[in-house]
Formats: structure tokens, C-alpha cells, sequence
């Protein structure tokens, strides 16, 4: 769209990783059967009260604070009316005038450029339930599991100028929360969720135009798919001559269109109130120094630690920083480590699938054993087998190598004898290789590795591999 | 027929010496709850009474030491007692059964209480004279053709003819002290937060209380003391002041007699100054020190916007009455006080970005400032509950009239009604007390000296009882 700039402002629910609900005792996992995490308090019965969850404000504090966000020292909640039959209050408790967290920013990296961008405000409310249409009978159910479960609203500023800095702010939010354990972000069960405000401006001009939110959005690709489209649609709009009217509106994952939900004239008036069933909630200044310091450095600035300290290349590093455990213990071997390229691909490759952020051996173990590949010590076969044995057993890897023959072989002798026994064993490919057809040599060096285990050096089983068939052939 | 009914005390008493047990008690006061011709019971539970009552027999003969042993106790319909309707005199919850108690009912439960039945009220205890119940309007024990106050006009009649010892109520602008005043009752609207709103079905959460309504301030004291006390399942809950008080001797008292009151309450005014003298507290006359029409307005902007959001959940999905849609099941289910509040409400928070609720605020802020400096001059403010005595029914009051017990609710200061004396018509005529948060103990040091003076209230002659 030559001569227009997409405007972009999202804000993120995501569920809060508490084991019980906002306001009462239930459980706040996802799932279970329907109706069977709900009380009379997140059912909104008559007569029961709503019991703010500190576990609930603490992670919101902690996720004001790891956005760089001011935390609200006394805040109260509101009351947002409305109905829908998800909503058993026929309110939503949440938070308008006092915020949790205000004025933050996160740094991300898209188009190849840093560019932060600013956090508004950070809300504390609650999940309303779900609705559950059966086609069979065309009834609906309602499902209320859900109501109840604490949620914090990220508002951002309306910073991304393009689709990609859009997704790159919703993964960049996304590993925050799961570093600090603020949220699991599963898109896929709801626990995060995007709306997005999408307006386009004329370059240069700096004043944005009339702007749209699109509802809901499940997943990145559907993100950046959906500012593509709406972006497309209001250029069209523009340039024939028209005018961007302020909706809602969804994205239709078919179509891969947005379409309208409702417009400005049935925007709802939701009459906002104090909620006076909770009181005032203050937050002493040494409750704020401690998230402070529990939050240390954020995965961002990490990210850069790596990359000009080790070399961590970003897709890596982002890998690593799935869990503040992993990047501890990240951190901790390549600390003690020769070198740490060869430490992040046996992270990323070895250490995350296998066993996640639960290593269960110490990260000098992994330095260790990512030494003694980097010095040939051992093969790249062979320092996986490590890994796993040092997780079976607890052994150390300099003992565990040893003791179950990991350690490469490459004494010429010992190898030679093992070409002979492979041959033998393959006459098939050894005559191949008499007749002249090299690439049968592969085979026996793969029978060498075989009979040592994994332990022979290939390079010098090749070299082995010939030098006895040219002696054969002498 | 005109007898004196037992006090909470007394009952205490006699059950404790052996003259009378839990059962007969309760028999006493369901023989004529049960010929309840006042409306005053939209529920009554005599079978269950008359077990409960031999359960705490049992749990007398065990030994255990329970502070209520044996109280007939009758509970305002807004306050949820498990397995027994609460209707809140609205067809909305015509057949609502909570599966779960109102901490006060719970704890009155535990210190031996029995339950004799869910009292009448104003539809969604919204109303000051007991008329607007889906289940038909409240009389008052003192002549028929009065009403009987409300929104606990049920609660308030009940005691007076009888029907039980005591009364749970609620006040969220006098709802417990004006049908006390209605009813020769004495009835505390407590500091807020000191009585767990947590099974009272809310309409105002910022104003509204649960309240002991007794023959006696004795009675209510002792009500106060096993309800009073931090609940996990309030948050706004806290735990009371202390029990022990000034004596009147050591009071100064102002008395706030407007020109806006009748002569009936003029004159209770002038003769609780004269009583309290009597017992050598220092009685100073003051002038106004809110506006009462401001009060009420106050009140009904905060309260109805309150109701307004916290009645949302009456759409008849999960419970209660159903009509098929929400609109058509809120149309149909609910009274006309009911819906004109939850339009005013409507109105208070929509209109101009909700500046009318943000200016109630601050009017609510600046009479609590108001209330706070003139109680730290004085420890006790004697004042009116309302203009008149029981007024007859479709009468009504004016807002301005209503306005003095709603400083209570909108400060959340504790407020006591006293009966004071009756008028020519036989009407009892009742006096409030004021006084700063956390400061009952006062209150019930005043409201003695009131009926020690005063002597035993004269309960209601006639054919109703």
C-alpha cells in the first residue's frame, strides 16, 4: 500500500498462572469437565463475595514490573457492566482508574532493528466463562470453569508500524511471562489472547486515522495475518475516497478477511463502578523491591548479554529463555565453558528436548561434557549418549564417558583392527570397494562405528577404511 | 391482651435455671408466629425450629457453653440460611434455596440460636415502609392501619408481637432502624465491616450492614458480640471495637433537634436529652451538621447505581425466575421499586461519563467529614431516625425526611434506634445515636441510660398480636 503506514496497538489477555481462581478457592486450571470448578462466589451467586487471590496480584505486580511498568502502590477495582451469559455477575470485576502497572516498555527486534514499545497500563480482572454451541440441537451451554480465572490486560501503546513488529510485540510479551511463570501463553487454550487496533496513516503526515479492533486473535500467524488484511482493507477504503468507520470487528481464519462484529453506535456503555466488596489493596514498598529484585534481569537484556559475550545467536537464545531456569542454568554452564557455541547447540539440541528446564544433572556437567566434544574427546554421537547418561545415572561425565566407552577411539591400531572385522563382516561391500566402487567405503566406516560403539573417530576410520583397501589392493 | 415479652437475657436466664428449656421456649414464640397476622413471616420454619431446639437441649445436656442457648431468632429474607428459601421478597427469588448460610445466621447458629423463619422486607430490602414485597405489605404491631417501617418490616414486626426473641436485619439507609423506630424496637446499624455481609444478598455493598434488631439494647448487645468479628469469606469484614465503654456519666452528648421533625419526635428528642442528663452525661444542643434532603440524595445515587450493577446477575440463567429472555425475566421478575432504582442507577452511572456518581462521591466523602468532626467533639450524637412515627400506608415519606439515617450508612458509622416513648395514638416514637466507627460501646452505654430511665418499653395492645 505505497504512500500509507499501518498504526498498531494490541491489547493482551493472558490467563494468570495461579493454582486457584481470582476471587474464590476453585481451581483455575484449564479444562476439566464442564461446571465443576465453580462456587457460588465465581458462579455470582446471591449473598457470596469475591476474595482477592494474592498470589493473583502478586504475579500482576510482577509482570508490571518485569515491563519496565510503574506498580501501583494503593489500587482498588471497578465494576465493568454488561451482560453476556458467560458473566454470571453481569459484571466484570477489573480494574479502570488504578491499574496495577502504568507506563512500561519492552524492547523487541523486528525488520532487523530494536525499536521498544510502550506499555500503557497493565489491568488485574477476571475470565468469564464459555459458551459451548451444539449444533445438534442448536442449543447453547454455558461453561463456566473458566469464570473466575485471573487475567491481566496488557494495553500497549499504539507503537508497531508494520505486521512483523506486531508479532515480534506478542512474542516478545509472551517470553515474559513465561520466564517470570506469570503465564503459560498457550494461544491455543486461551491463555493468551490479542485484540488489535489496527489505523492507517499517511506518511508523513504522523496523525493516524480512524481505527479498528479486531477481536480475539488465537494465534501469531493469525495476528499477522489478520494486520495484513485489515490494513489492506482500510488502504482500500481510504483510496477510493471513503472513510474508516470505528468497529469491531474478527478475523475469519476461512477467508482470511476481517469482518464486522458491531459498530460504534451499539458500543457498549459499561457503566464503570468501585467494586466495594474489595477493598483498597497497598502494596508497601518493600513487596515492590522484592519482585524488583526477583525479577533481575529480563529475558531481552539477557538475549544481548549472550549474543556479544558467547555468540548466542537470537533464535537460540530465544529458545534458552523459555523458562528462567533455563536461562540460569544456561548462563551457569556457559560460564565454566571453553566454548559456548558448542555448549548452545547441545543446549538447544539435546538438553531442552530431552529433559526441558528440569536438567537434572548440574551445569558443570554439561560444560564438562560440551569440552570434551569440543576437544574431540568425544563424538557428536557419543556426547548425546553422555547427556542421557549422565541424566540416568548422576554420573559425572568425565566417569560416565569412561565407563561406558564414549570416550573416542583413536588409536590407529585398535581402529585398523576394527576395519578388518567390519569388512569381514560385510564381504558384500568390501567387494564392492574392489571393484572399484568407492562409495561402498561408507558402509564399512559405519561398520567401524558400529563395532566401537559410536566411539571410533570417523575421520580416522576413513582414513583406516583406506588405507586398507589400498594395502588390499596391493 | 397486653403482656411483657422475654428478653434475649431472660430467656438466657431461665434456660440456664431450669425454668424453662429450648423447646418450650420455642413453642412459646411459634404459638404465636404462627398465628402471624401481620405479614411479617414470608418463610416460617417451625418444624426445623422445634428440632433445632432440641438439638441445642442436647448440646446443653452435654455440657457445651452456648452464649444463645435457645433464642428464637427470626431472619430477615436478604440473609441466606442454608436449605431454607430466600426470597428477598422478590418473585425473582420466589424459589431460590442457597445451599449456603449468612456468616452472622452461621454464628448466631453456632452460639445456640434456633431459627424461627425468613422475615418480610421491602423487595430487595429497597423501600422505608414494607410495601413493595412480592409477598404483601409488613403491619405494625401497634395499629394495623401503620405501617410497620422497613426495609426489615418484617423482622421489626416479628419481634415486637413475639413472634421471635430477636431479629436479623439489614440497613442500608436505616432499613433496620427506621422500622425499630416504627416498632418499639431497638435495632444497631453497625460500624461497617464489622458484621460480615457475606450470605446478606447484596443491593448497596458499600453502605449496607446486618443488624441485631432486640426489645432491648441489652439484647442487641449480645446479638452484636457473637455476629461482630472478621469473616475470611468478607473482605470488607473487620473486627469490632472494643466492648467496654465510657460510662454516661463521662459523655458529652450533642442533641441535633431540626425544625423538619414533628412534634412526636421533638418531643422523644428532648425527653432522651433529659434522660441522658438524668444519668449525668453533659447534653449540648448543636445545629444541623448535614443537610438531610443532601444525605438522601447522596444516598439514593450511591445506592442506586450500587444496585444497579449488583442486581445484574438476576437474568434467569443459573437461578431464580426465568421468563425466557433476560429483558422479559428482569421486566416481569422484579417489582416497580425495584426497576425504578436500577434505572435511576442506570441513569446515575451513563449520564454525562458517570459525573453524577463522581459527584455523589464527594458529597458522600464531604458528609463523612462532616459526621467524622462532629463526632470527635462529642462521643454520642442524638438525633432523629425519622420525621415522624409509623405513618399510615401509601403515605410514604418524603427523600428529605428520610435523610438522617443515611449518615451512617454513607460514613459507616455505628448508629443505634432506641424507642423512646408513644404517641397519642399509641405509635411508638424512637430516637438515634450516633457515633464514631468502631465506638458501639458507647452507643449501648447511651441507649441504657435511655431505658433505665425510660423503664420497660409497653409492648402492643390489640387483636393483631
Amino acid at each position: 500500500m505505497e504512500g500509507f503506514i499501518p498504526v498498531i496497538g494490541i491489547e493482551i489477555h493472558v490467563e494468570l498462572k495461579t493454582g486457584s481462581k481470582a476471587f474464590c478457592s476453585c481451581s483455575a486450571g484449564y479444562g476439566g469437565e464442564p461446571n465443576t470448578r465453580c462456587c457460588p462466589v465465581c458462579l455470582g451467586m446471591p449473598g457470596a463475595l469475591p476474595m482477592l487471590n494474592g498470589e493473583a496480584v502478586r504475579l500482576a505486580a510482577l509482570a508490571a514490573v518485569a515491563t519496565g511498568c510503574t506498580v501501583e502502590k494503593r489500587f482498588h477495582f471497578d465494576r465493568k457492566n454488561y451482560f453476556y451469559p458467560d458473566l454470571p455477575k453481569g459484571y466484570q470485576i477489573s480494574q479502570r482508574d488504578t491499574p496495577i502497572g502504568r507506563d512500561g516498555a519492552v524492547r523487541i527486534t523486528a525488520d532487523g532493528a530494536e525499536k521498544d514499545i510502550r506499555i500503557e497500563r497493565i489491568q488485574l480482572e477476571e475470565d468469564a466463562g464459555k459458551l459451548i454451541h451444539r449444533p445438534e440441537d442448536g442449543l447453547t451451554l454455558i461453561d463456566f470453569n473458566r469464570c473466575g480465572v485471573p487475567l491481566i490486560e496488557i494495553v500497549s501503546g499504539p507503537d508497531m508500524r508494520s505486521a512483523a513488529e506486531a508479532v515480534a510485540y506478542v512474542a516478545e510479551i509472551r517470553r515474559i511471562m513465561r520466564f517470570y511463570g506469570i503465564s503459560d501463553c498457550k494461544m491455543n487454550e486461551g491463555s493468551l489472547r490479542c485484540d488489535v487496533n489496527v489505523s492507517v496513516m499517511r506518511e508523513g503526515s504522523g496523525v493516524p486515522g480512524t481505527r479498528c479492533e479486531i477481536k480475539n486473535i488465537n494465534s501469531l500467524s493469525f495476528t499477522a495475518k489478520a494486520i495484513e488484511a485489515e490494513f489492506e482493507r482500510q488502504c482500500g477504503i481510504i483510496s477510493r475516497g471513503g472513510t474508516v468507520i470505528m468497529e469491531t470487528r474478527r478475523f475469519n481464519e476461512d477467508t482470511g478477511k476481517t469482518e464486522r462484529m458491531r459498530d460504534k453506535e451499539t458500543a457498549l456503555d459499561y457503566r464503570f463502578i468501585r467494586e466495594a466488596d474489595i477493598p483498597d489493596v497497598t502494596l508497601d514498598d518493600s513487596y515492590i523491591d522484592e519482585l524488583r529484585r526477583e525479577t533481575g534481569r529480563t529475558p531481552a537484556r539477557r538475549m544481548r548479554e549472550w549474543r556479544d559475550r558467547w555468540g548466542v545467536r537470537e533464535d537460540d537464545a530465544s529458545l534458552i529463555c523459555f523458562s528462567r531456569e533455563m536461562a540460569d542454568y544456561f548462563e551457569r554452564a556457559a560460564g565454566g565453558c571453553a566454548d559456548p557455541r558448542v555448549l548452545t547447540s547441545l543446549t538447544v539440541g539435546t538438553v531442552i528436548p530431552e529433559y526441558g528446564d528440569a536438567t537434572p544433572f548440574p551445569p558443570e556437567y554439561l560444560s564438562r561434557a560440551a569440552d570434551l566434544f569440543a576437544s574431540g574427546k568425544v563424538t557428536s554421537t557419543a556426547v548425546k549418549k553422555l547427556i542421557k547418561i549422565m541424566g540416568d545415572t548422576g554420573l559425572d561425565p568425565d566417569a560416565a564417558a569412561e565407563k561406558n566407552g564414549l570416550l573416542t577411539l583413536t588409536d590407529r591400531e585398535e581402529i585398523r583392527a576394527l576395519v578388518r572385522r567390519a569388512a569381514e563382516n560385510d564381504p558384500r561391500s568390501a567387494a564392492d570397494v574392489r571393484r572399484g566402487k568407492t562409495k561402498a567405503k561408507a558402509a564399512i566406516v559405519g561398520g567401524v562405528m558400529r563395532l566401537s560403539r559410536g566411539a571410533a573417530d570417523p575421520r580416522i576410520a576413513a582414513e583406516e577404511v583406506d588405507a586398507f583397501f589400498a594395502e588390499d589392493g596391493d | 391482651m397486653n403482656r411483657e415479652l422475654p428478653t434475649i437475657s431472660e430467656i438466657i436466664e431461665m434456660i440456664k435455671n431450669g425454668t424453662a428449656s429450648p423447646d418450650g421456649v420455642c413453642r412459646s414464640f411459634l404459638s404465636r408466629a404462627e398465628n402471624d397476622a401481620l405479614g411479617a413471616f414470608i418463610t416460617l420454619t417451625a418444624d426445623a425450629a422445634l428440632d433445632a431446639a432440641s438439638a441445642v437441649g442436647e448440646r446443653l445436656s452435654r455440657g457445651e457453653n452456648l452464649p444463645l442457648a435457645g433464642v428464637p431468632v427470626a431472619v430477615k429474607d436478604n440473609i441466606c440460611t442454608a436449605g431454607v428459601r430466600c426470597t428477598c421478597a422478590s418473585k425473582m427469588l420466589e424459589n431460590f434455596i442457597p445451599t449456603y448460610s449468612a456468616t452472622a445466621w452461621e454464628r448466631l447458629r453456632a452460639a445456640g440460636a434456633v431459627l424461627v423463619g425468613k422475615t418480610n422486607l421491602d423487595e430487595f430490602a429497597m423501600g422505608s415502609s414494607g410495601e413493595t414485597s412480592f409477598f404483601g405489605a409488613v403491619k405494625n404491631p401497634y395499629g394495623p392501619a401503620r405501617v410497620a417501617g422497613g426495609s426489615s418490616s418484617g423482622s421489626a414486626a416479628a419481634v415486637a408481637a413475639g413472634y421471635a426473641a430477636a431479629a436479623l436485619g439489614s440497613d442500608t439507609g436505616g432499613s433496620s432502624r427506621l422500622p425499630a423506630s416504627f416498632c418499639g424496637l431497638v435495632a444497631l446499624k453497625p460500624t461497617y465491616g464489622t458484621v460480615s455481609r457475606f450470605g446478606l444478598v447484596s443491593f448497596a455493598p458499600s453502605l449496607e450492614q446486618i443488624c441485631p434488631m432486640t426489645l432491648t439494647v441489652c439484647d442487641a448487645e449480645l446479638i452484636y458480640r457473637v455476629i461482630a468479628g472478621r469473616d475470611p469469606k468478607d473482605m470488607t469484614s473487620t473486627d469490632p471495637g472494643p466492648a467496654g465503654g465510657r460510662r454516661t456519666a463521662d459523655m458529652k452528648i450533642a442533641l441535633w433537634s431540626p425544625p423538619g421533625v414533628t412534634d412526636d419526635v421533638r418531643g422523644a428528642l428532648r425527653a432522651a436529652a433529659d434522660m441522658l442528663a438524668s444519668s449525668g452525661a453533659s447534653v449540648t444542643e448543636i445545629d444541623s451538621f448535614f443537610d438531610p434532603a443532601e444525605a438522601a440524595a447522596v444516598y439514593m445515587a450511591i445506592s442506586s447505581a450500587e444496585a444497579s450493577s449488583t442486581l445484574s446477575r438476576y437474568d434467569g440463567i443459573r437461578f431464580g425466575f426465568s421468563a425466557g429472555s433476560p429483558e422479559k425475566t428482569r421486566g416481569d421478575g422484579f417489582g416497580k421499586g425495584v426497576i425504578d432504582r436500577l434505572l435511576t442507577g442506570a441513569y446515575v452511572l451513563t449520564e454525562d461519563g458517570g459525573s453524577r456518581y463522581r459527584r455523589a462521591l464527594s458529597r458522600r466523602a464531604a458528609l463523612t467529614a462532616a459526621a467524622e468532626e462532629m463526632t470527635s467533639r462529642y462521643d454520642v450524637i442524638l438525633m432523629p431516625v425519622a420525621c415522624s412515627a409509623a405513618h399510615r400506608p401509601g403515605e410514604g415519606m418524603g427523600p428529605a425526611e428520610d435523610g438522617y439515617s443515611d449518615v451512617a450508612n454513607l460514613s459507616g458509622m455505628p448508629s443505634l434506634a432506641v424507642p423512646v416513648k408513644q404517641n397519642g395514638d399509641g405509635l411508638p416514637v424512637g430516637v438515634g445515636l450516633l457515633a464514631g466507627r468502631f465506638r458501639e460501646a458507647d452507643l449501648f452505654a447511651a441507649g441504657r441510660a435511655i431505658e433505665r430511665a425510660r423503664g420497660r418499653f409497653p409492648r402492643p395492645v390489640g387483636e393483631v398480636v
